[in-house]
């Protein structure tokens, strides 16, 4: 869930996770910084079918985390590869790289 | 219990497995749906989960490829997916998933439907157990059935009700009665008369199944049974006359605490007969006609520890056996008759 108030401003964006989950977490994240790296190299070879892959795989686990806006953009990512639109999926690319780079996690049962 | 959790994308597959292990399910996981096919086959799994979109083998064809395989119980299937599309859901049931779920799930709907397909699992166990049990409340009734009537007449009996009636041309039929019974009678107590008597006609059941005659009733201490119905047989004289012999050797064998051995009169005649069942209670299997009242006169005006036959009975076994003639009798309706005593083999 992203806390809306600090999103605007590039602050902090507070993430409440299930505290059931706290090991998987920084394997997770770390792999949505690989998946960012995995659709340029694709780019680089117009492999739309693979972004689209990638868009769709990071669409279904993002909210099961409780990152909801990683599934937001990885539905983002699918659509744009299916327009193949370059420009969509580098925006697409920058929305990841700066939300990852600004989350703070919270383990919270609720 | 077992999931076996099919899901290619690591962080996917280690969710689940830690949503299903918090509540205490057994995980077995498969990287795709090949593998989890290959899985599959090798052990017992109740309830599987699985991706759609996978390399080697997607789930919609895992689903097929389960639903396909003959399992000792159903299997309950939830496809997961971030497929969203009306024709995605309506294909995957189609396939043989049972539940469909789109990712990103919701924790607590996952585990909501994993219970809603244990109940079905349950009810599944429950309604195979009921089954089970009567299944073995037939076989005890098929087992009584078949113990009053011969398994074509019982089968019939099972379309349609009585009467049931069939002729036969050729046929014999034996009756058997033991020596000076009502002297037995006099020596015994009742509940003895009977024990015995179960002990000797439970011999006789077990001869007539051997020699592969139809029993047909017992009346007080009298033994019929027959040859040729309801299975038309050629050597049916043959037959009855085997049993005869059996049957004489048998009755010495019981000890009924008497001074002199028990004996048997046993009379034999061959012919046509009528055979069915009739009336709507307490049915039975009965023959009727000629040749029947003339093997029950033979017996009752047999000799103890003898075989008396009837002319017809002899015409058919006096190439093979020996015989010693009896002499005529008078019998009320049929005249003077010829009889014969049945006395060995050739």
């Amino acid at each position: 869930m992203i806390s809306t108030s600090d999103a605007p401003n590039g602050g902090k964006i507070i993430v409440r996770v299930d505290p059931d989950l706290e090991d998987l977490v920084p394997g997770f994240l770390e792999n949505r910084q690989k998946d960012i790296q995995s659709v340029l190299e694709a780019l680089t070879r117009d492999d739309y079918a693979a972004i689209a892959k990638i868009g769709h795989t990071m669409k279904g686990v993002g909210g099961g985390y409780g990152f909801d806006a990683i599934t937001d953009i990885g539905r983002s990512v699918e659509q744009a590869a299916k327009d193949k639109s370059p420009a969509k999926i580098k925006a697409s690319l920058d929305a990841l790289s700066d939300y990852l780079r600004r989350i703070e996690i919270v383990f919270d049962p609720d | 219990m077992r999931i076996l959790v099919c899901e290619d994308d690591k962080d996917s597959q280690k969710l689940i497995v830690r949503i299903l292990q918090k509540e205490n399910y057994e995980v077995v996981t498969a990287d795709d749906g090949q593998e989890a096919w290959q899985t599959f086959q090798r052990d017992d799994f109740r309830l599987v989960i699985t991706d759609w979109v996978m390399p080697q083998m997607g789930g919609v064809e895992l689903c097929k490829k389960i639903r396909a395989q003959q399992t000792p119980g159903y299997v309950y299937i939830i496809l997961v997916t971030s497929k969203e599309e009306k024709q995605d859901l309506v294909q995957a049931l189609d396939a043989g998933a049972d539940d469909y779920i789109t990712k990103p799930y919701d924790k607590g709907e996952l585990l909501a439907r994993l219970r809603s397909g244990q109940r079905i699992l349950d009810l599944e166990q429950t309604i195979g157990e009921k089954n089970r049990a009567l299944l073995a409340e037939k076989e005890i009734s098929e087992r009584l059935l078949l113990s009053i009537f011969p398994r074509t007449i019982a089968d019939r009996l099972k379309q349609e009700l009585s009467p049931i009636a069939e002729s036969f041309a050729e046929a014999s039929v034996l009756f058997a009665g033991i020596n000076d019974f009502s002297a037995l009678v006099a020596q015994k107590t009742p509940v003895q008369v009977v024990d015995l008597l179960g002990q000797i006609f439970a011999a006789f059941d077990r001869l007539a199944e051997q020699y592969g005659l139809e029993k047909i009733k017992t009346l007080g201490d009298i033994y019929m049974a027959a040859a040729g119905v309801p299975v038309p047989r050629e050597d049916h004289a043959e037959a009855v006359a085997a049993l005869a012999f059996a049957m004489q050797a048998e009755i010495v064998r019981f000890d009924a605490g008497l001074t002199v051995p028990l004996q048997l009169r046993v009379g034999l005649s061959s012919g046509p007969v009528v055979a069915g069942v009739i009336g709507t209670t307490k049915l039975a299997y009965d023959l009727w006609g000629d040749t029947v009242s003339t093997a029950a006169h033979m017996e009752a005006t047999g000799l103890a520890g003898s075989i008396q036959v009837s002319a017809e009975t002899y015409q058919r076994l006096q190439k093979n056996f020996v015989f010693e003639e009896r002499g005529e009798f008078y019998v009320p309706g049929k005249g003077n008759i010829r009889t014969y005593l049945l006395v060995g083999q050739i």
